[in-house]
């Protein structure tokens, strides 16, 4: 599943983002809700798993950290989507300003 | 909002798009019926209306029509004058001269009538491409309505379509925040129950620890008690054992005293006896020192020191027993000296001359 916020979003929004600027913009877009998805995890673990998650990445074993965190967090899919959908309709608010 | 996507705005206005050539040509369309008519009805050629279609159409004639019909009456001539020439007569020559005349009108008038019903087919093939071409043009025209009126439904479609997207993608966000949001309560509702368990397994640890340490302190208490009956009973048990001793001692002692005073007694007696015989001694020594030597009076001299010796150690012997039977538990008290004074007086007492007697007795 694409978890990521793509030129073909924008576009049926209507958005036609210039093409020397499409591929920052979004960018800033992927990175806003990498941030907002990272805040969403953090806020559904308690102390005790942010710590083990923190140590995780620092291993900088992804297959393991993923694992971790689907055990953690069963509806971590369903979190994720929700926040790709609560960005995309805050862009398509604001879809006339592009 | 750029629409990119759909196709360059057409130019609505450009409804010259059959050429002026075609409004003219209407118009001479629509004054042709009056030349229509004079060509049907068979007048000259000269009388239909001079128009650029019609010279046209009719130079066409000349260049065509009228060549292949008139090339056709030479042909005919031609064969008709090579069979009369070979009858060789004059009369035939006239009359081939009269029938080519007449041939000549026939052919000018079929040529005539020839080229008059092509200008008149022509003129209503022009009309019908006319006709063809208005309608084509009103076709166009409505073609281009059609197609501009498409564009602003296609536009109108676009901007719906988009409308709805948006609409799906704002539907969706409320849908993902009323998630998040139940999400984040259910945590939250979680976490207190969670903490609510943890604060009852530390208040149910907190009582067992209190009730633990409340059966430590009553069994230390037992135990305590139980030390301290232990150690009363020892201590009591001491002290009648100590009283038993104390008994024994002082049975012991008195008996001890006893016989010290009696030995004592029998000491000074012994003493005195001995004081006596020393006196008598001494002085028979003291009536032989006068009568014999001094060394005899210095040996006297020594047998008195050493009964005062014997008087004066049975003396204090005598009070350290007194002392003893008066407080028979400060016996310890007494210096290692004054119990080995005590013992070697007793010793003494025992293997005295004295003691020996009263043993014998």
């Amino acid at each position: 599943m694409n978890f990521s916020i793509t030129i073909q979003d924008l576009a049926a929004m209507g958005i036609s983002l210039p093409a020397d600027t499409a591929d920052q913009t979004l960018e800033e877009f992927n990175a806003e809700l990498d941030e907002r998805i990272g805040i969403a995890v953090a806020e559904m673990l308690d102390d005790e798993q942010l710590e083990q998650m923190t140590r995780l990445q620092k291993a900088g074993d992804d297959a393991a950290l993923t694992q971790w965190l689907a055990d953690a967090l069963p509806d971590i899919a369903e979190i994720i989507s929700d926040e790709r959908d609560i960005l995309l309709g805050e862009i398509a608010d604001r879809a006339d300003e592009f | 909002m750029a629409i990119d996507t759909l196709p360059p705005k057409a130019d609505t206005t450009s409804e010259d798009t059959p050429s002026a050539d075609w409004d003219g040509l209407a118009a001479e369309l629509a004054a042709q019926p009056a030349a229509d008519t004079a060509v049907e009805s068979g007048e000259q050629t000269a009388e239909v209306p001079e128009s650029r279609l019609g010279a046209f159409l009719r130079s066409m004639a000349d260049r065509a029509d009228i060549k292949s019909v008139a090339r056709k009456a030479k042909r005919e001539q031609r064969r008709e004058n090579w069979a009369q020439f070979k009858e060789s007569s004059t009369e035939a020559w006239s009359e081939a001269a009269d029938a080519v005349k007449e041939g000549a009108r026939r052919v000018g008038g079929l040529a005539k009538n020839a080229a008059i019903i092509t200008i008149g087919m022509g003129v209503l093939g022009a009309k019908k491409g006319s006709e063809i071409a208005t309608h084509g043009y009103q076709s166009g025209k409505l073609a281009i309505e059609s197609a501009k009126v498409a564009i602003a439904e296609a536009h109108s479609s676009t901007k719906e379509s988009v409308k709805a997207r948006i609409d799906s993608f704002r539907a969706r966000r409320d849908a993902a925040k009323e998630r998040k949001a139940k999400r984040r309560e259910t945590r939250e509702q979680m976490r207190k129950d969670q903490e609510a368990q943890r604060q009852k397994i530390q208040e149910q640890i907190a009582r067992r620890r209190a009730q633990e340490a409340e059966a430590r302190r009553q069994q230390q208490e037992a135990a305590k008690a139980a030390r301290d009956a232990e150690r009363a009973a020892r201590s009591q048990e001491r002290k009648e054992k100590i009283n038993a001793i104390k008994r024994l001692i002082g049975a012991k002692a008195l008996a001890i005293v006893t016989g010290i005073e009696s030995t004592a007694k029998q000491a000074v007696d012994a003493a005195n006896d001995k004081k006596e015989q020393l006196l008598t001694a001494a002085n028979g020594y003291r009536e032989a020192l006068a009568r014999r030597s001094k060394e005899a009076l210095g040996k006297a001299r020594d047998i008195g020191a050493a009964a005062r010796a014997a008087g004066e150690a049975a003396i204090k012997t005598y009070r350290e027993q007194r002392l003893y039977q008066q407080n028979p538990a400060e016996k310890h008290s007494l210096t290692i000296q004054q119990q080995a004074r005590l013992a070697r007086a007793r010793k003494k007492e025992r293997t005295s001359p004295a003691a020996k007697r009263l043993r014998r007795k």
